[in-house]
């Protein structure tokens, strides 16, 4: 219980989210290198394959040069709200940080819908979702405004009392569960973990193409989200990747930048402008449904 | 569900654990507190100088007068630099002050705001507004009398009981003929 209720000084909370953050890709690396291991072993390990890592890490040392842009300011924008709108002041403990992440969790997961909802989302999530493979590397791929649409999900946490460097803590916390989830090598965990939290198995649905699969298991860290929302699908047949158009290309820059390419393109072949509003701001299911119609 | 009701259970469930955050009670342990060193240097430099014999504060109250104000306690600088200027204090003053009282009160849940004053002991000043008086009948010392750095004094609050109810931290720094701070003294009291 001390534990819970000792108070941190936001320095340390600031210390403690950079040091998960830091080691965390350390063993996320390592596990990168045994999962390697196993597709060698296995014959699987591909020339494709290879490039396609690389590419998630290429894709990931660009993310980070945006985010180094942005990062005051997107610190900024959550500590002038938290110092000047904040409707509550909560202690900077173990319970306001468990209570945060709980919260974070929950909007990650509207976070995470809505990006699969809407062209202007997708656009950029779709580099995360566009590698044909599933591993640790593809929980790095990220694309150019993977920073953006976390604000206004997490930003109310700040309004609610939550001190910023608690709620950036709960969103790494987020992030780094799910790295995780991003493997072929672990099949099925127990019935009790896979009931209430985010599995392997339940994230291969999520980038499953696979036509029953889509657009269900948006969870980050607890998969009952899923299951209360009506977002849920089990895993019950071999899942295959990607997205839909194939990117068919491990080239980093193509990868970064292929889902605002792809919508800008669609904008512009456009035939209306109500059609473009639609391609902003419907799911990028509509836009493949409408591309195929058109086709025929 | 449908999207309205699934927005809905989300809202309730947020204010669930809002909730719980918000009620888990004053059960906290210690915290840092921000504090600007060199602020406060500049301060326990610029008061007068006087020989000072007494290290203790006295057991009842002590009602002291000088620049009050509500403040996040990374700001508590600028108080000082307030302090330091309010020329009209420091003329009241019949002598040179042995001792310098900062008070934190009416402490934030998140202990990042309290009230804080920092001013003399009115015994020593010839005229001043509202005096603050501190009830000294209970009290646990954090910090015995001696020279501290200014991480010790901020480490003192790591031992404060934030299972109870804080009513009030005081500092106490002692002066020398110079001005400077010989020692400091720091007590906690719990409602």
């Amino acid at each position: 219980m001390e534990l819970l209720t000792q108070l941190f000084t936001p320095n340390e909370i600031w210390g403690l989210e950079a040091w998960i953050d830091d080691w965390f890709f350390v063993i996320a690396i390592g596990l990168f290198i045994v999962e390697c291991l196993r597709y060698v072993v296995k014959k699987q390990f591909t020339k494709n394959f290879f490039g396609d890592s690389v590419a998630n890490f290429v894709t990931l040392g660009m993310f980070i040069l945006i985010v180094a842009v942005v990062a005051a300011t997107y610190a900024g924008i959550f500590l002038y709200t938290y110092n000047h709108f904040r409707i509550t002041d909560l202690p900077l403990n173990g319970w306001s940080i468990l209570c945060c992440i709980v919260i974070a969790d929950l909007a990650y997961y509207w976070e995470h819908r809505f990006l699969h909802k809407n062209g202007f989302g997708w656009a950029t999530h779709t580099v995360h979702h566009s590698s044909p493979h599933f591993n640790i590397s593809v929980a790095y791929r990220h694309g150019p405004l993977d920073w953006f649409f976390p604000l206004f999900f997490h930003l109310p946490l700040a309004l609610l009392g939550f001190h910023p460097f608690i709620i950036f803590l709960a969103e790494i916390v987020v992030q780094v569960f799910q790295t995780l989830l991003h493997t072929e090598t672990i099949k099925k965990l127990p019935r009790p973990i896979e009931a209430i939290f985010n599995t392997p198995s339940h994230h291969r649905v999520h980038h499953a193409t696979n036509k029953q699969y889509l657009d269900k298991n948006y969870a980050g860290i607890f998969i009952i989200w899923d299951k209360m929302f009506g977002t849920f699908a089990q895993e019950n047949e071999p899942v295959t990747y990607g997205v839909y158009p194939r990117l068919n290309s491990v080239n980093p820059l193509k990868v970064f930048f292929s889902g605002y390419l792809t919508l800008i393109n669609r904008l512009w072949r456009a035939p209306t402008w109500g059609y473009r509003l639609n391609l902003l701001v419907k799911s990028p299911t509509w836009a493949w449904q409408e591309e195929q119609k058109q086709k025929k | 569900m449908n999207l309205f009701s699934a927005i809905f259970t989300s809202v309730i469930i947020v204010v669930l654990f809002w909730g719980l955050a918000l009620f888990q009670g004053n059960n906290a342990a210690a915290q840092e507190i921000n504090l600007s060193p060199s602020t406060q240097i500049i301060a326990r430099n610029k008061v007068a100088t006087i020989d000072n014999k007494s290290d203790k504060i006295a057991p009842d109250t002590i009602r002291i007068a000088g620049v009050r104000k509500r403040i996040p306690l990374h700001n508590i600088g600028q108080l000082w630099q307030h302090f330091n200027q309010h020329s009209t204090l420091h003329q009241a003053l019949k002598k040179a002050p042995q001792k310098v009282y900062v008070l934190y009160s009416a402490l934030s849940n998140n202990y990042q705001q309290a009230d804080v004053v920092i001013g003399y002991d009115i015994i020593s000043l010839s005229q001043f507004d509202k005096p603050y008086t501190i009830d000294t009948h209970q009290y646990t010392e954090l910090l015995p009398v001696d020279k501290y750095t200014e991480t010790q004094l901020t480490n003192a609050w790591k031992e404060i009981d934030y299972s109870k109810k804080v009513a009030y931290v005081l500092e106490v720094h002692a002066l020398n003929l110079s001005g400077k701070t010989t020692s400091t003294q720091v007590f906690v009291s719990y409602n």
